[in-house]
């Protein structure tokens, strides 16, 4: 149209110039992290983006609106000059451009929402003002290009202001080039690594091997310069969209952990002077380190996957390397060495929940079926011996062929590894796999998240591969078989809503089997807001069941909260630590909810 | 190699059990006891086979000046074996001296002996489950157990000064304060009253502060008590997150027993409780419990204590 226009030939050179440099800072950065970004990860991506479009989760949906709002308004510009030959194009992309034009505008509204949000969570987390100020800058850099490709849609719409659309596309997209490609590399190099990963520092079966010298063998991380370039790429990433501080129990609960500060202070601190060289304790506390519970809420919800566990882990395990334990964990650690649980038990007893059922030892009945993992709370906890016993019922009753190890059991480590001793991990495991493969165990059932996670997920690095289910499955599955009737007169007239563990919810996809075997034995069941993958956390994970720390109100507390607004009689819970966080906040707050495992639930309805 | 054995604490009574174990060494063998002083010497000491004097230090504050001025004198006068008080210094000075003179260090050793070229002990690991014998060839620097020996009681002998030299020290005291003592013991108390969520309100924390104080005992509580509801200090706190007790009786009231509760106090010797909930589990980890209301049991219970005077 205006072709031999001197200005429009002007504002469209640049406009081809900004798009190549997008292009080219998002291919710098995927060389400078090794970060595949080739078609198979695209096509990968999009897919994922279109399961994710289905969940209709809003921060997804605004990240969504950016990611082609952006992509829209660059491709309508650089067609510009030949787009009066294509009026369907045309069409199109006007069509196309409303709906990413409101959702650019909801996400516009939500920055500065956040952004309000933000300095107050700064202002009690007494963040330096550098911090402050870096923060408001990055958070106002964003806004106004999510101001700017809003209006660049708008603008699609009056032909007589491409001028004006195209200078307002240019900044954009160098805004883009500055702020977004990082993003953009890290999300598409790494939007499918599982909440459940989590980076193996070392092997102990390499050192015992020979293969490496103890000497090698190095924990933690003291500079900067020790994060690998994915970790670094994952950091410098965060552009402060606020999705993991909402999302954070620790950030509601008014401990001193925010999870965007968090990465936001690391990659700040690798930008300063020598930075690389800096340690990244000198900007972190270890309040701050152990205010995480691991429930993984900041990971799941960041849309451009930021790995926060990943830094929380790495800078945990440079906390025990220094000897920063206090009494309550280095006295579950010392437990773990001495008595193989974290608590202090004898071993020889925690078998004990059992005398009296018939339940075997996988001594005595080595062709067991499956092997039931019960875990240490359910070992030695009075309250949690009744999830066994429930579960063992419901076993017996559907002819389930099953074993326990009895006082053979160890703790299966995930309380060392969150709290960052890897190697006392690593012991337990390597203990636990020689002992599981000796009995030649193909089946698991385990009634703890955390150790369903840890067999599931984590064993096969280190050599023990198993089928592993965990009980609300297997519940389920027997229930769906007919292999456990619940006759309709024994079904409890009572309403119940379901506490997802964030293990086995949002680690491992485990919600839909609790719910059905809940509908079979209640009447009722009412959901929370917060459920399935995004469920709120009980405040014991990460290590937290073992150790203390400053808060203003307990995360128990919170949801316990959650709970009876939905004014359920009882809670369903699936995992042993859910069960006791939440039966003593429901006992604080004198709340009259009971709170019990789903396990329980269906036992009580079998004869 | 002579058969000297050093003995030194910068405390009193230490000392002299560690004068003790240094006789038991010697013992049959014509070696002797030499009892280690550091600036100054002190009224209480007791020393066998006559005492040293290091001069040099201005004080024996620092296990770093402590062991650097054992260090230089052992240099020159070649004990066989030094023996240091297992106390908080005293394990840092052992390990300092050991490692300046590059020599073993036994930890925490009880029933020392010595066969002329090694020093033999025992010391207990796996949280006193196992005894450990060991040996470490002389000359050697071991800590010994406190009290596991009888305090040398009296034995005169004559003092020998050697001048080490001034040592300098990075740390400098500025003044001595007695630590606060808490108003609650609950890791000493023979006898402790612990509440749980059963308490209804704080104000009834009152009647089973004073069966505490009836019972000779300490009052305790579970976590909600003071983690959620803050009704007693974090002190009072007994349980996986507070304090670990062993009391000879241990008295639950309204508490369900939950691990995170029991973790802290199931090395009790006795442990009875108190629960209105039958299926409650803190009466699995009981020797003895009453199913009934805490409001009609302790004032019984109060009663019941008054008559028994």
């Amino acid at each position: 149209m205006a072709g031999l226009d001197p200005a429009y030939a002007a504002v469209y050179t640049f406009t081809v110039a900004s798009v190549v440099l997008v292009a080219y800072a998002v291919f710098r950065h995927s060389r400078l992290s090794s970060t595949s970004i080739g078609p198979g990860r695209l096509a990968g991506l999009a897919k994922d983006e279109a399961r994710r479009f289905t969940t209709g989760d809003p921060v997804f949906l605004m990240h969504l609106s950016i990611a082609l709002g952006v992509g829209l308004s660059i491709a309508n510009s650089l067609l510009d000059p030949v787009i009066e030959y294509a009026p369907l194009l045309r069409t199109l992309i006007l069509i196309f451009s409303v709906p990413l034009a409101v959702g650019l505008a909801a996400a516009f509204v939500w920055r500065v929402q956040v952004f309000i949000k933000s300095k107050r969570v700064e202002k009690e987390l007494r963040s330096s003002d550098s911090f402050t100020s870096a923060s408001t800058l990055l958070q106002g850099i964003l806004i106004l290009a999510i101001g700017l490709t809003t209006s660049e849609l708008v603008l699609l719409w009056l032909p007589s202001l491409v001028l004006v659309g195209g200078t307002v596309g240019v900044a954009r997209n160098l805004l883009v080039a500055a702020y977004y490609s990082r993003p953009s590399v890290n999300l598409i190099g790494y939007f499918d690594r599982p909440v459940s990963a989590l980076k193996t520092p070392f092997s102990l079966g390499d050192v015992m091997a020979g293969k490496i010298e103890p000497e090698q063998v190095h924990v933690g991380v003291g500079k900067i310069s020790e994060f690998d370039a994915s970790q670094k790429l994952s950091y410098d990433s965060c552009v402060e969209i606020g999705a993991c501080e909402a999302a954070c129990p620790a950030t509601a609960s008014g401990r001193p952990l925010s999870p965007r500060v968090l990465v936001r202070k690391v990659s700040l601190l690798s930008r300063t002077a020598g930075g690389e060289q800096a340690d990244p304790l000198t900007a972190v506390g270890e309040d701050e380190l152990w205010s995480c519970t691991s429930c993984g809420a900041c990971v799941a919800s960041c849309p451009v996957s930021v790995k926060h566990l990943d830094l929380i882990y790495d800078l945990r395990r440079s906390l025990v390397a220094r000897g920063k334990l206090d009494k309550e964990k280095s006295a579950m650690l010392e437990n773990l060495a001495q008595y193989q649980n974290p608590y202090g038990f004898k071993s020889s007893t925690r078998g004990n929940w059992a005398e009296g059922l018939g339940i075997d030892t996988l001594a005595k009945n080595p062709r067991a079926e499956y092997l039931y993992w019960v875990g240490c709370l359910s070992s030695f906890d009075q309250r949690a011996q009744r999830i066994a016993r429930a579960l063992s019922k419901i076993l017996k009753q559907a002819g389930v062929s099953f074993a326990i190890l009895g006082p053979e059991e160890m703790c299966i480590g995930d309380p060392a590894r969150r709290l960052g001793e890897e190697g006392r991990y690593q012991e337990l495991a390597y203990q636990n796999i020689e002992k599981l493969n000796s009995y030649g165990v193909k089946k698991i059932i385990a009634t703890c998240p955390h150790c369903y996670n840890a067999l599931r997920n984590e064993y096969p690095e280190f050599g023990g591969r198993y089928e592993v289910v965990y009980h609300t499955q297997l519940i389920s599955d027997l229930i769906r078989d007919g292999r456990v009737r619940v006759p309709a007169d024994r079904i409890r007239k009572i309403t119940v809503t379901l506490h997802d563990a964030c293990y086995a919810s949002r680690y491992n996809n485990i919600f839909d089997e609790p719910r059905r075997a809940l509908d079979a034995s209640v009447s009722e069941v009412r959901e929370m807001g917060r459920r399935k993958e995004k469920t709120f956390c009980c405040g014991a994970g990460g290590s937290n069941y073992w150790y203390k720390v400053p808060q203003q109100r307990s995360i128990a507390g919170i949801r316990t909260d959650e709970a009876a607004k939905t004014g359920a009689k009882e809670i369903a819970t699936e995992c042993p630590f859910c069960l006791s966080m939440l039966d003593d906040a429901t006992k604080v707050m004198n709340t009259g909810m009971e709170v019990k495992d789903v396990a329980e639930m269906v036992a009580e309805c079998l004869a | 190699m002579n058969h000297v054995v050093w003995a030194y604490s910068e405390n009193e009574g230490v000392s002299n059990e560690v004068a003790s174990a240094a006789t038991d060494i010697v013992k049959g063998s014509p070696g002797e006891v030499v009892v280690v002083e550091i600036a100054q010497p002190r009224a209480g000491i007791r020393a066998p086979g006559g005492r040293l004097l290091l001069k040099g230090p201005s004080s024996a504050d620092s296990p770093g000046v402590v062991a650097e001025a054992l260090y230089r004198a052992a240099k020159e006068l070649q004990p066989a074996a030094v023996l240091v008080g297992a106390t908080r210094n005293g394990r840092e000075t052992a390990s300092r001296l050991a490692a300046k003179l590059r020599v073993g260090c036994m930890s925490e050793i009880y029933n020392l002996s010595s066969d002329g070229q090694s020093l033999l002990g025992e010391r207990n690991v796996f949280a006193g489950k196992v005894v450990a014998k060991v040996t470490c060839a002389l000359p050697a620097v071991a800590t010994v157990k406190v009290g596991s020996y009888p305090r040398m009681e009296s034995a005169p002998g004559g003092t020998r000064e050697l001048d080490v030299g001034g040592v300098d020290s990075p740390i400098r005291v500025a003044s001595r304060e007695k630590k606060a003592v808490g108003a609650v013991d609950l890791k000493s108390a023979k006898v402790i009253v612990s509440a749980g969520r059963g308490v209804k309100k704080k104000e009834d924390l009152a009647m089973l502060e004073d069966l505490a104080r009836e019972m000779h005992g300490a009052l305790g509580c579970s976590r909600p008590l003071s983690s959620d509801l803050g009704w007693l200090p974090e002190e009072h706190h007994i349980g996986l997150t507070g304090v670990s007790v062993k009391p000879d009786l241990y008295l639950a009231v309204g508490i369900s027993g939950q691990l995170q509760h029991t973790a802290g106090m199931k090395d009790s010797k006795v442990v009875a409780s108190i629960n209105t909930d039958k299926d409650a589990p803190m009466f699995q980890a009981s020797d003895y419990g009453i199913v009934g209301d805490l409001y009609q049991v302790v004032p019984a219970l109060r009663r019941a204590l008054s008559a028994h005077g």
